[in-house]
């Protein structure tokens, strides 16, 4: 039977303490009123900010990189990631195997429909009060059959890095995935 | 060749933002209705059966970002409620901002090399009347709307669509220079371009002199994002310019270096819209 393993987590402090921080707002430039009174119709995130552009697309690689030592035969990688962006993003998120779209799930509705082995890496981690979110992470592995050894290693892997990089709260699912 | 453009259409929106619609959600529901209005009437071009194996609609763009990324709009707010659609949005890409359309293409091809038909969308509208987006030094005047592409996939082969990154910063003739790669040799291929006002232009006209090439649009449109070289293909069809079959190479740039591109043929029987602006 092919499972789905979904990996959740908070976190709960800076990924990056000791790395010297780039103060940057990145936000788009307002010229005029009008501007200025076009963002305020806009939510404002009260949650708190653990992170920076710089260090979430840091932490997502690390986590590819997690995934990549592996050598988990999974050839589709979804990522969800909020624009703007803040600047070009890193050659990891550009290969062939990942997509990176505003939100994964639909896509990954496809894939659970087709069957096919896949990783989503869905996290709501705000950058910016202009970003919802929660600082929550699921990282859900989808496997073609029961999960291996190898699967259960590389999701010991994972909860290894998230607790690393101050994510709490680590816990791990299995479910059968519904056609 | 192996992508056949079946249809294509573009709706220039001017005129839609959160103010003139009264709110935010009112002015997305208008654009979304536009969406299933688009998307139908490009659907018109293969049969009610073979649309059920249409699997995906891309929606792709470069700025309509923030009411999504603030959670003000969600993802399912793009289609109409109540409506029944033949292919509903299911995929919304932005973070390869102009050339979203050719990652998107990258990735459902390769998960999909069997499939017979693909649907993209691109929109671009200003709904938070923006100044940042209505003109910029980095491409000149903006230009909005959505354009909707319906592709025949005859038979796929992965070098007919390429989605990668500049490897400098210095994006643009670096964009130039693959492009004239891919098309030495070529004397079959007309390249699509996307709009720049002159002083960026001249980048092109330098660096890819000699090889065929749509006009520039950038005067009548300004620079309509991902839609680009799709829009310059759409106004060449519907005034029937495609007498013969030709095969174009539409092509993007993205701010940050994304680039895209995809080899496609059109000939008469492909069927294109140019709308009013809205």
């Amino acid at each position: 039977m092919s499972k789905l393993i979904e990996i959740t987590a908070t976190l709960v402090r800076n990924p990056y303490p000791d790395l010297p921080k780039l103060c940057a707002a990145r936000t788009l430039p307002l010229h005029r009123e009008e501007d200025f009174e076009a963002i305020s119709i806009l939510p404002v995130n009260s949650n708190p900010m653990m992170l920076n552009f710089a260090e979430h697309y840091l932490l997502i690689v690390e986590l590819l990189g997690c995934i990549k030592s592996f050598e988990a035969r999974i050839d589709t990688c979804l990522l969800r990631i909020q624009m703007p962006a803040g600047g070009r993003m890193p050659k990891e998120f550009l290969d062939e195997k990942v997509l990176m779209l505003q939100d994964v799930r639909a896509e990954e509705a496809f894939l659970q429909r087709e069957g096919k082995p896949y990783i989503a890496i869905e996290d709501t981690l705000p950058r910016h009060p202009l970003e919802a979110g929660n600082n929550k992470i699921q990282i859900r592995i989808a496997c073609e059959q029961d999960p291996s050894d190898l699967h259960w290693n590389l999701v010991e892997g994972i909860s290894t890095k998230l607790k690393a990089v101050g994510f709490d709260a680590v816990e791990t699912t299995v479910k059968d995935r519904t056609a | 060749m192996s992508l056949y453009l079946k249809s294509a259409a573009f709706t220039p929106i001017e005129s839609i933002t959160f103010s003139s619609s009264g709110s935010l959600r009112s002015a997305f529901a208008h654009v979304s209705e536009i969406l299933f209005e688009q998307s139908t009437r490009v659907l018109e071009a293969i049969s009610p059966d073979i649309r059920k194996e249409i699997g995906r609609h891309f929606l792709c763009s470069t700025m309509i970002e923030l009411p999504f990324t603030t959670g003000a709009i969600a993802e399912s707010d793009l289609n109409v409620v109540g409506k029944e659609q033949h292919v509903p949005v299911t995929s919304f890409v932005n973070t390869y901002e102009c050339a979203s359309w050719g990652y998107s293409l990258r990735y459902y091809l390769k998960q999909n090399p069997d499939a017979r038909y693909v649907m993209v969308s691109i929109l671009d509208a200003n709904v938070l009347d923006l100044s940042f987006w209505q003109s910029n030094e980095n491409w000149g005047n903006s230009g909005f709307g959505l354009c909707t592409l319906l592709l025949e996939v005859e038979s796929f082969e992965k070098h007919d669509i390429t989605a990668s990154c500049a490897v400098t910063y210095n994006t643009t003739p670096e964009f130039a220079t693959i492009i004239r790669k891919m098309a030495a040799g070529r004397d079959d291929l007309t390249l699509s371009l996307p709009f720049f006002p002159e002083n960026i232009r001249q980048i092109f006209t330098k660096l890819l002199n000699g090889f065929k090439q749509l006009p520039d649009l950038h005067d009548r449109w300004g620079h309509c994002f991902g839609s680009d070289p799709w829009l310059n293909i759409i106004c060449h069809g519907v005034n029937g310019d495609f007498h013969q079959p030709k095969k174009i190479l539409a092509c993007s740039i993205a701010l940050n270096g994304y680039y895209c591109t995809a080899e496609v043929c059109v000939d008469q029987q492909s069927t294109f819209y140019l709308s009013e602006a809205v």
